[in-house]
């Protein structure tokens, strides 16, 4: 009996869901609240590099969560250029892994690096993949809700790929009379969270996704983060000074929403997304398209395909090949392994860090009860 | 009503999401996207399964389902769930290409385990499948849980993790919606049409 199971483990199990010493671990690149990620290589004649992503929230005692099988089935519908490849999986006594393609850069490591000089062409380029990748992710009626620079990773060959569905969802988008969507709120890292959501808003759509790729874009022109809250408070008050005051009068939808009475909105802001951005950004169809897409009323901000049509993406200068700009770079870069010698203030940073560690352990499985 | 019956774990009723009815479903497009999903490939090759091989019997598939339904009675699961688990089994067996990957019938109690195991985790209130210590529990111990967890992802993997499966009872409501039934306690039903 014991033989024969160990005969069927090996001949089935072994087979398909590769054991994870298929693969030699060569550093850790990457941390998240829900998943920690190595760099690896696979032993034979192989050797090809994979990213292997450990599942914390895997529990040797019940398998793998309801999370874990949605981000795999997730990733199998996403095939597109921009979208990160799933490779498999595999698994060893304690651990689960995802494993995917190599990427040798994330965005959020390529901005903290001062060394790194992003010409308009290629922010361009690197703009408009992302909003790619994101079209592809919508189109199939799925929000990613977590876009932030640490997910946008780029190959050496200059290709970027949209990653981590750890958070993503289906979505449908009800219509007016009919009853609304009870999505899990909070989602997305504080920074870039969308002011529909930091209201409280539990019937979002994609919108969520735009607002973080307008964050993005303003943080690959200003080289740092633009809205850095350390409370979901102190976030509407930045973005209030930023985008204007949230008032009915520009987001008409904002009094429905759960928060709206209880959160403090900071009232006598002006819209300043152009005056303060413009020095940045220096091309005014860039400062157009920013204002689209750092809208407060979701309906109002753009979407992932208007976007891709805009202006500045088919005007002088065309976006550019990133391969240039990677080839001055040799090394890989983390935004995890970097070195931190550039002048950012790193004690702020940090403590964001130990926050999510913090945010690790009160959200114990808190992917499971995202719906 | 007939889908929401809540239920164990202590799952405070107000804490679980379920959606609100919407009519929207019950549209002829919804009707027909179901029975293009609802793949009948599968139901041909579990006869071929059945005919092709003796050591695992008609008989003993449904010996097996039984006790599914009897753990899914118990535990007041979602009538989901013993369906989704029993797709997953008939998927399984049916998808053995080579005899080395042949299901022997020593193997087939805790295939069973596992695909329950996976079913409730997808149809469970709260994302809480059943916990994998009651399964083997119901197996009189004769299982190990670590063999089970085992067992799970290689269903995951023969099934290509593509565990969404249409089951008879999606079909239920589409139906019902459809029959010329207008009383409560269907008086005027015509069963001769």
């Amino acid at each position: 009996m014991a033989s024969g199971r160990g005969k069927y483990l090996e001949t089935c199990f072994f087979s398909q869901s590769t054991e994870a010493s298929k693969y030699i671990t060569l550093e850790k690149i990457g941390q998240g609240n829900f998943s920690e990620v190595f760099k690896a290589r696979e032993k034979g004649i192989n050797q090809k590099i994979v990213a292997m992503k450990r599942m914390l929230t895997y529990n040797e005692k019940d398998g793998p969560p309801i999370s874990v099988l949605r981000e795999v089935r997730l990733l199998q519908h996403l095939k597109h250029e921009n979208i990160v490849s799933l490779i498999g999986t595999c698994c060893s006594s304690s651990s689960f892994y995802l494993v995917f393609e190599f990427c040798e850069y994330d965005l959020e490591g390529l901005l903290k690096n001062t060394k790194v000089n992003l010409r308009l062409g290629e922010l361009k380029n690197v703009l408009q993949q992302l909003l790619k990748g994101l079209y592809h992710v919508h189109s199939k009626k799925i929000s990613h809700r977590d876009v932030n620079p640490a997910n946008v990773l780029i190959t050496k060959n200059g290709i970027l790929k949209l990653a981590d569905f750890g958070s993503a969802r289906a979505f449908c988008l009800p219509e007016p009379t009919e009853p609304q969507n009870r999505y899990t709120n909070p989602v997305v890292t504080l920074w870039y969270r969308s002011p529909e959501l930091l209201l409280g808003d539990r019937n979002y759509g994609p919108s969520v996704d735009m607002w973080g790729a307008g964050c993005i874009m303003a943080e690959m022109c200003t080289r740092s983060p633009i809205l850095r809250g350390n409370t979901e408070q102190e976030q509407i008050k930045l973005i209030s000074q930023l985008c204007g005051s949230f008032t009915p009068d520009v987001w008409p939808g904002i009094v429905k929403l759960k928060l709206y009475n209880e959160m403090e909105l900071p009232m006598g802001h002006n819209r300043k997304v152009k005056d303060r951005l413009k020095g940045f950004v220096r091309n005014a169809y860039g400062c157009e398209l920013l204002d689209k897409l750092l809208q407060l009323d979701p309906n109002a901000r753009i979407d992932a395909d208007s976007a891709l049509k805009h202006d500045f993406f088919w005007t002088h200068p065309m976006p550019s090949d990133l391969s240039d700009m990677i080839s001055r770079h040799r090394s890989s870069m983390f935004y995890y392994s970097a070195p931190r010698t550039n002048q950012m203030k790193r004690p702020y940073q940090e403590q964001i860090g130990n926050n999510q560690i913090q945010n690790k352990r009160q959200y114990k499985g808190y992917e499971d009860r995202i719906y | 009503s007939l889908y929401y019956s809540l239920h164990v774990w202590n799952v405070p009723m107000e804490k679980i999401n379920t959606a609100c009815p919407d009519p929207t479903f019950l549209a002829d497009r919804c009707l027909e996207n179901l029975l293009r999903a609802e793949n009948n490939a599968d139901q041909d090759k579990i006869f071929k399964f059945f005919n092709e091989q003796s050591d695992i019997t008609p008989k003993m598939r449904k010996i097996v389902a039984e006790w599914m339904m009897e753990v899914c009675e118990e535990n007041n699961c979602q009538e989901e769930v013993f369906l989704l688990a029993l797709n997953y089994m008939d998927r399984f067996l049916a998808s053995t290409e080579s005899t080395l990957e042949h299901v022997q019938k020593s193997h087939l109690q805790i295939l069973a385990a596992a695909c329950l195991l996976l079913a409730s985790k997808l149809r469970e209130p709260g994302c809480l499948g059943l916990p994998a210590d009651l399964l083997v529990f119901y197996t009189d111990n004769s299982i190990t849980r670590t063999d089970l967890i085992h067992w799970e992802l290689i269903v995951l993997s023969r099934l290509k993790w593509d565990i969404s499966s249409i089951t008879p009872l999606d079909f239920l409501e589409l139906l019902l919606s459809r029959l010329p039934i207008t009383h409560r306690n269907c008086t005027d039903i015509n069963l001769d049409k």
